[in-house]
């Protein structure tokens, strides 16, 4: 029967099987959740709803939280929100298709789950930290911003430029002191890149999910590398979206 | 010593909500629902590239601490 088909994770079909999650899960807009497999393994699935799923909080959360349930025992590869076959036929050529890749993604993220850790500035005006912090930096202020003329768009370029320049320095050097106290409770780590001028980093950890309180307490020495002026934010062990790297036509 | 927060089930969706969305599993062959009306804030802002409309905006930032900083004529 070819109805369309939400997609949440590729699994274990074995191990799910075993542990029977799936029997009172509910998907996207309370759908009833059910695995479909393949040559060893398997994806979580659920009727799609008639209309596209928008990514609101309440479907965002659904999809989140399946699979936040799923990975406190199970081993998953997390799909992104909102991926949709045409039929359960499709999701089972699919795995077919694709087997051993699947399954190596699987065993690289075994028994792991993704902590999110983030750090920023914590400071009224980052533009003042930096003026304050760099001579460099405030000479050029003060010459493009003297007196009462409109600076030039060029001499803007430059000092922004300037900025910008002194802002990666810094985020390097801290991302490198950050993950030092990291890394040897983690797998794997990546950078994502930062989203405004007051991110110094924002890494993608794949954790041992028995080392997690061992990783908390990473964050807790990484904070104590740093002065007042950062604020460090973790996130809750969640599926390892960072880490699945499926190159699948 | 910088100050630690865990962000918790209530806060923790808008920390993650960009890996739901751009990390994970997406399958060419299969559809992928769109991502237009994306209502959550944490996502508008997303990744700044270096530019020169960036540099300007940097400028207009530092500009302002010279005017928060310069004594008051009077």
């Amino acid at each position: 029967m070819a109805s369309r088909t939400y997609v949440y994770a590729i699994a274990d079909p074995d191990a799910l099987a075993a542990s029977d999650p799936l029997d009172e899960a509910e998907g996207i807009q309370g759908a009833s959740v059910s695995l479909v497999h393949a040559d060893g393994v398997g994806a979580v699935v659920s009727p799609a709803p008639e209309d596209d799923p928008r990514p609101r909080r309440r479907n965002l959360q659904a999809h989140h939280g399946l699979l936040k349930n799923l990975m406190q025992e199970q081993t998953i590869l997390p799909m992104a929100f909102g991926v949709i076959a045409d039929s359960t036929d499709e999701v089972v050529q699919f795995l077919s298709d694709h087997r051993d890749d699947l399954a190596r993604q699987l065993e690289r993220v075994r028994g792991h789950a993704e902590v999110g850790f983030r750090m920023k500035w914590n400071v009224d005006d980052i533009f003042s930290y930096f003026v304050d912090r760099y001579d460099e930096l405030r000479e050029m202020r003060d010459d493009v911003f003297r007196g009462s003329g409109e600076a030039s768009r060029q001499a803007k370029i430059q000092i922004g430029e300037l900025f910008q320049n002194l802002l990666d320095a810094e985020r390097e050097a801290h991302r490198s002191t950050a993950t030092s106290h990291l890394e040897p409770v983690c797998r794997a780590i990546e950078a994502d890149e930062p989203k405004d001028e007051t991110d110094v980093c924002n890494l993608a950890c794949l954790v041992p999910r028995d080392d997690v309180p061992a990783f908390e307490d990473a964050v807790q020495e990484a904070a104590n590398a740093f002065g007042d002026e950062f604020l460090i934010r973790y996130t809750d062990p969640i599926a390892p979206y960072s880490f699945v790297n499926v190159d699948l036509g | 010593m910088a100050e630690v927060q865990k962000s918790t089930d209530a806060s923790g969706l808008a920390e993650v909500v960009d890996r739901i969305l751009d990390k994970g599993i997406v399958i060419d062959a299969f559809a992928r629902v769109s991502l237009v009306g994306i209502e959550l804030v944490s996502i508008e802002a997303r990744v700044v590239v270096a530019s020169v409309e960036t540099y300007l905006k940097y400028a207009e930032g530092i500009g302002l601490t010279a005017t928060a900083a310069a004594p008051s004529a009077s």
